[in-house]
């Protein structure tokens, strides 16, 4: 192995180089399935190391000194890997995690990078790995730096290159492409300046005749090419992650950036591969791919049998599982806990250590074994990959799949394009058809016929609480002929349950969900698991519901975040519901059908104004700017109410998040212009949402919950400094509006506020918000117009006007008091 | 069977030609018609040089091309096509050209008895090198293969300017977009941008079959086609009358998005008055119906794609003055590559300057101290005394009188400058008079009508 000081002696002295690997896909299918495996997609085995391996393989390859994994689920599980394998004992300091437990998006996980601070000095660029962080690659990345570098150096504006490979032209037979790839990217042919991207898929995309026109400017257009997920960054994005809440994913900042151009000038460039292995696992279909194309040796000279050399039992500190600090129950630390040598044999057929291999078997190509397998006579595998203490029975065929660890299968079994996790059981005349996923634990029963795209997880595995709060929408398992075992009682039920579902609350649903612990319809009799139903969010559903053509950018924003959430865990195009229901009844029950799509229909409405509301609670626990204000009135006020909810909200952010003052004031100007609302209209909103802020959001913590604590710790923290920039203690008019405004307030809200305006404006009196003298000149406004009528006091705002008299009372005497001193 | 017919057109009735009072294929570059370089093009190349050469003409100028071709060592088949718009005015005739040339493509149809064809106008000029465009027209079975140009800066080097001599006419460039896909040379879409408004369209089905296309701005058509009969039926039974602006730019887009071609076809009743048309116009050979009856089913053919290639040597089309202008400039250094004979001035004479990167024609007088830089001169012209001759072309028979500056001008044949003018920037047609201490500047020196025009260039040589 070449270690990476030696290949970069020269760099040293200048830089390191750094890589951030993310390693979460943010796609809600994915994740559910991975949480049922017990291991997270980056540490799925592909010749029974894990897909990160080679990734950092790479990297350590192209001479990256760092590495800095951020992780998001199963943040003990690659703590635990990265710190028993040998990367942590032959680099040290290699490898660093960040966990972001809160992170739902890639930008969050970069905005919690940026507050750790690891990425320092100013000139340090990055390579990025979004997208579950793990590439199989073949190419040295080390050039990847010094194009950026060239890039800069020619446009000192440029923050980021893109990395892409070359597709064929019939992109959509290339293996390597899944739907979530799409894309289209306008850039200039001979700089590889990047002038549009886009992930929409539309009929027709266009490119302003002006940019055509440039002198030096030659447009090239790619579409759908291989989107390495990579990218080098100048420290910068980082920040631009977190100035812009609103980048979650690479896309969102990729069109912000170009779409804030002209504002802040900065550009991004790319780079096309040409030639070379790329494969940025993201998904399941191309986890099958990586696996295959690493046991057919496509990414040589990353091949099995010498990465797994390198971590030869002997050197390893943790061939013995005694010293290991981790359980050995554990089933998946078998996955790295113990290492064979592998011999490779013609056909690409791989053994690892000792196995079991019957001399009847045919075991035709790309084929790996796994350390104790054992292999029956009559087996037949063709380019799959078999891990440790598997057992095959007899005439078995295994065909493009891989088999996790302890894995036991029956006889005259025929399984084909499917995953099968650790711990599985099946028995004897199972067929399994593309694409199922066996999550750990699961037992499929005899005679059992899985049909296409099923995943099965065990009932009493890790029930994620992610499945118990969704709910089941459809049942999506056309009704094979062959099944026999599939009675119509099964399917009564299901129907039933659709639609007792189709009316009821989540929580009923999720009740019934969970009571369902095994299926024997499914797996037989002697089977345990059930399917796990793809439940996407109600968010996705009305989503896919909503004519997306209108260009209201909120909308945008909205279907960027949900994005990725667009598509399966095997990177296809999650399709409309209302196909799938007609696929579900084939009995011919045509009135069912059409009840039952009725109250499907009925359903979805409600579930659209459903998720609305969810939508907004939501947002507000977690601040998203992207609360589309549905009613568009043009109603001014409704402008004005929603722009004063949108400072609240800026403010709650800002307190929660402790940002920069004179951030929040950039970006409360940047609303200004949106909304549209005449600089009074602000200043009032301003002072609205400042001393609202409190009173809406419970942000304190449960014991002082009292209007004015939180208020004070708000004011103590920004509020204060928001309104001294708003409203000078030097300007007259400000500073009245400032107080009419609170009189307002307070009026308003007697029981927290009014009755606490002593202190408000004593606070403010103190921290020079505001001065005396236009609190004693304002005051003196109001007691005249109460003399002259015009102004009326209520019963219940005497506690307020008392309070206030008090306060001004005071003021005088204090005032009085300090002329005395300065006699 | 020979593989390919070359159909030269070179009928042209431009602006130019016009201007200068010659048939464009028979306008001198460096002394020699501009066909002859469109000839040598052709001559280049075996597979062209043995195959059917059909030059296409105008009733006008068949003779003086006959002529003049006759002097050549080639077999060729003139062939005159009627002028459909005779009765327009004149100002319309560029127009009425380009809008001819698949309903004069059309008039020598049952004469094309090969597979390919290769289609070209007769106004290109420089060395080409058709290789490489006539292998890929095989090795992709290509359905069209077109030749693209760079836009050619011009050559003129330092401080001289480039003023357009004669009248000022301006030529509005027509850019055009080619979108082209770099890796297998093809042509996805052309597009005029006449024709777009703010936006230039991208359709997702091109897209998808070309991942990675550049658009370019930087290139110019330069009319010369390979082009599969196949095509060709498709282009003739076509509603569209000219072949480059209306035809071509649909019949990529068809190939583009893998859509059958014979939606380009129009309405039967045009197919048969096609037919009637070959019938009264031509010959006993074949049924138009039936040629298409024969190509009809030959679907996999029209799939083969457009490809293009660019030539890298400097070639352009001669299309208007400049360009003519410029060509002259190169004449020189043109006729060396293709002939290996220099034909620049070496004589010295006595008291004369003339530069080195002239041409002179046989037959000249020039007079004591004249000094002549960077120009062509024709045959028999007569240059008196005390001249100042710097970038200009003189065409045969031109008469410059004593103490004449030139600068910049066109000279036609025949011309007579009186003595002592100052010419600038100016073209002078055949047989006109400039007075004596004339000062022309831009100007075109044209006769009354254009009736008066009678070709009568190169009838010295009988």
């Amino acid at each position: 192995m070449v270690k990476p000081t030696s290949i970069n002696a020269d760099h040293l002295a200048e830089e390191r180089l750094t890589c951030v690997l993310v390693l979460d896909t943010f796609n809600i299918y994915t994740n559910e399935i991975v949480s049922h495996t017990s291991l997270p997609l980056c540490l799925w085995p592909v010749d029974g190391r894990p897909l990160l391996d080679y990734t950092i393989h790479t990297l350590v390859r192209s001479g990256v000194q760092e590495i800095i994994l951020l992780t998001r689920s199963h943040s003990y599980e690659i703590h635990s890997y990265i710190t028993n394998s040998e990367w942590s004992r032959i680099y040290p300091k290699l490898i660093k995690l960040v966990s972001c437990k809160e992170a739902r998006s890639l930008g969050d996980c970069l905005k919690d990078l940026e507050q750790e601070h690891l990425i320092n000095d100013k000139n340090q660029d990055f390579l990025l790995l979004y997208g579950n962080g793990t590439l199989l690659t073949n190419a040295k990345l080390n050039n990847l730096f010094t194009i950026h570098k060239e890039n800069v150096r020619k446009d000192k504006n440029c923050i980021m290159t893109l990395v892409y490979r070359q597709l064929d032209s019939n992109y959509i037979e290339h293996p390597s492409y899944t739907d979530d790839q799409y894309s289209y990217i306008m850039r200039d042919a001979n700089t590889h300046r990047l002038y549009d991207y886009s992930k929409e898929y539309s009929d027709l995309y266009e490119i302003p005749l002006d940019l055509l026109e440039k002198p030096n400017v030659t447009i090239e257009t790619l579409y759908c090419p291989l989107d390495c997920h990579l990218a080098v960054c100048s420290p910068d994005v980082l920040h631009i992650f977190k100035d812009n809440f609103d980048f979650f994913t690479m896309h969102d900042f990729v069109k912000g950036v170009l779409r804030d151009e002209e504002v802040a000038g900065q550009t991004i460039y790319s780079y096309l591969y040409e030639k070379g292995y790329f494969l940025p696992v993201h998904n399941l279909r191309l986890y099958m791919k990586a696996t295959f194309d690493i046991l057919r040796r496509w990414l040589h000279p990353l091949v099995p049998e010498t990465i797994g050399a390198k971590h030869s039992p002997t050197s390893s500190i943790v061939a013995n599982p005694s010293s290991s600090p981790l359980k050995l129950s554990d089933s998946y630390l078998s996955i790295y806990n113990q290492w064979y040598r592998i011999t490779y044999d013609r056909h690409n057929i791989y053994k690892q250590g000792d196995i079991q291999l019957d001399r009847l078997s045919n075991i035709q190509q790309d084929v790996f074994i796994g350390y104790k397998s054992q292999i029956l006579s009559g087996v037949c595998l063709r380019s799959s990959l078999i891990g440790q203490n598997c057992t095959i029975g007899k005439n078995t065929k295994i065909e493009n799949s891989i088999i996790w660890n302890h894995v036991q299968i029956g006889e005259n079994c025929l399984i084909k394009n499917s995953i099968i996790c650790d711990n599985v059981l099946i028995r004897n005349n199972v067929q399994i058809d593309q694409q199922c996923i066996l999550c750990k634990n699961v037992i499929i029963g005899t005679n059992v016929h899985l049909n296409e795209r099923m995943t099965i997880i065990a009932s009493n595995s890790v029930a994620s609480a992610s499945v118990v709060d969704e709910i089941e929408i459809d049942d999506d398992t056309p009704m094979p002929s062959k099944n026999v075992k599939r009675s119509n009682s099964k399917q009564r039920s299901s129907s039933t349950r659709l639609s007792e579902k189709s009316f009821s609350e989540k929580s009923v649903s999720s009740s019934t969900e969970e009571t369902v612990t095994s299926n024997s319809d499914l797996v037989g009799a002697d089977g345990l698991g059930r399917e796990l139903i793809f439940t996407s969010t109600y968010d996705d559903q009305t989503k896919t519901f909503e004519p997306t053509d209108d260009d209201d950018d909120d909308e945008d924003d909205d279907n960027d975040k949900n994005e990725l959430n667009a598509f399966d865990a095997w990177g296809y195009r999650i399709k409309p519901i209302e196909n799938k229901d007609i696929s579900h009844d084939d009995d011919g029950d045509e009135i069912k059908s059409k009840q039952y799509r009725q109250s499907m229909s009925k359903r979805t409405t409600d579930q659209s104004t459903d998720s609305q509301t969810g939508d907004e609670t939501s947002e507000t626990d977690d601040d998203n700017k992207d609360s589309s204000p549905d009613d568009n009135s043009s109603d001014e006020e409704n402008e004005i109410s929603e722009f004063q909810q949108e400072v609240i909200r800026t403010l709650e952010r800002a307190y929660l998040q402790k940002l920069n003052i004179e951030n929040i004031i950039v970006e409360l100007n940047m609303l200004k212009p949106t909304y549209a609302v005449s600089p009074t209209e602000f200043d009032q909103s301003i002072v609205h949402a400042v001393f609202l802020l409190p009173l809406e959001r419970k942000i304190a913590n449960p014991e002082k919950t009292t209007y004015w604590n939180t208020l004070k710790l708000t004011l103590d923290q920004i509020s204060q400094f928001i309104i001294k920039n708003y409203m000078k203690i030097t300007n007259e008019g400000e500073q009245v509006l400032l107080l009419n405004e609170l009189d307002l307030i307070c009026l308003k809200y007697i029981q927290p506020i009014g009755e606490r305006i002593l202190n408000i404006l004593n606070y403010l009196y103190e921290n020079d918000v505001v001065s005396e003298q236009w609190i004693l000149l304002w005051y003196r406004n109001k007691q005249e117009k109460i003399k002259t009528n015009q102004l009326e006091v209520k019963p219940g705002e005497k506690v307020y006007y008392d309070k206030l008299q008090q306060f001004v009372e005071w003021l005088q005497n204090a005032e009085s008091e300090d002329d005395d001193d300065e006699d | 069977m020979k593989e390919f017919t070359v159909i030269l057109y070179a009928g042209g009735n431009n602006r130019l030609s016009t201007d200068l009072s010659l048939p464009k294929p028979l306008l001198p570059v460096g002394n020699r018609p501009l066909i002859w370089y469109n000839l040598q093009i052709i001559q280049s190349h075996p597979a062209l040089a043995s195959s059917v050469l059909l030059i296409l003409t105008s009733s006008q100028s068949r003779q003086v091309l006959d002529d003049y071709l006759s002097t050549l060592n080639i077999t060729y088949e003139l062939i005159v096509y009627r002028q459909h718009h005779e009765s327009t005015s004149d100002d319309q005739q560029q127009a009425q050209d380009e809008l001819g040339t698949l309903d004069i493509l059309r008039s020598c149809y049952s004469r094309i008895r090969t597979e390919s064809i290769c289609l070209f106008t007769c106004d290109l000029y420089g060395k080409v090198n058709l290789t490489p465009l006539i292998n890929m027209f095989r090795v992709r079975d290509a359905s069209i293969c077109m030749l693209l140009l760079k836009t050619t800066t011009s050559s003129t080097t330092g401080k001289e300017s480039l003023v357009q001599p004669g009248q000022k006419v301006k030529y509005t460039a027509e850019p055009e977009f080619y979108t082209v896909d770099q890796s297998t040379n093809s042509v996805t879409s052309i597009r005029l941008k006449a024709d777009l408004d703010e936006y230039f369209p991208l359709k997702q089905n091109i897209l998808a079959k070309y991942p990675r296309t550049i658009i370019r701005t930087d290139l110019v058509d330069a009319h010369l086609y390979l082009i599969k009969k196949s095509c060709l039926d498709i282009a003739i039974c076509s509603k569209y009358s000219s072949f480059r602006k209306e035809f071509l730019p649909k019949m990529i887009r068809q190939m583009a998005t893998g859509q059958s071609l014979e939606v380009l076809i129009s309405t039967t009743a045009n197919k048969k008055m096609m037919i009637r048309q070959t019938t009264t116009d031509l010959d006993d050979h074949t049924d138009l119906s039936r040629l298409l009856e024969q190509y009809d089913c030959d679907n996999k053919q029209i799939r083969g794609g457009c490809y293009y290639s660019i030539n890298e040597t400097q070639v352009f089309r001669v299309k208007n003055v400049l360009s003519y202008l410029e060509a002259n400039r190169q004449a020189s250094s043109q006729i060396l590559s293709f002939t290996n004979e220099d034909i620049t001035f070496k004589d010295r004479l006595e008291q004369i300057q003339i530069s080195p990167d002239c041409v002179v024609g046989d037959g000249h007088e020039i007079g004591k101290r004249t000094t002549i830089k960077r120009t062509i001169i024709g045959k028999n012209c007569r240059i008196e005394d005390k001249c100042k001759i710097i970038n200009c072309v003189l065409l045969d028979n031109v008469y410059v009188k004593e103490g004449v500056t030139l600068q910049n001008s066109i000279l036609c044949s025949r011309s007579t400058i009186g003595s002592k003018s100052e010419i600038l920037n100016s073209i002078i047609c055949s047989n006109q008079q400039v007075e004596g201490n004339r000062k022309l500047n831009g100007e075109t020196v044209s006769p009354a009508s254009h009736e008066s025009d009678v070709y009568m260039v190169y009838d010295d040589e009988q």
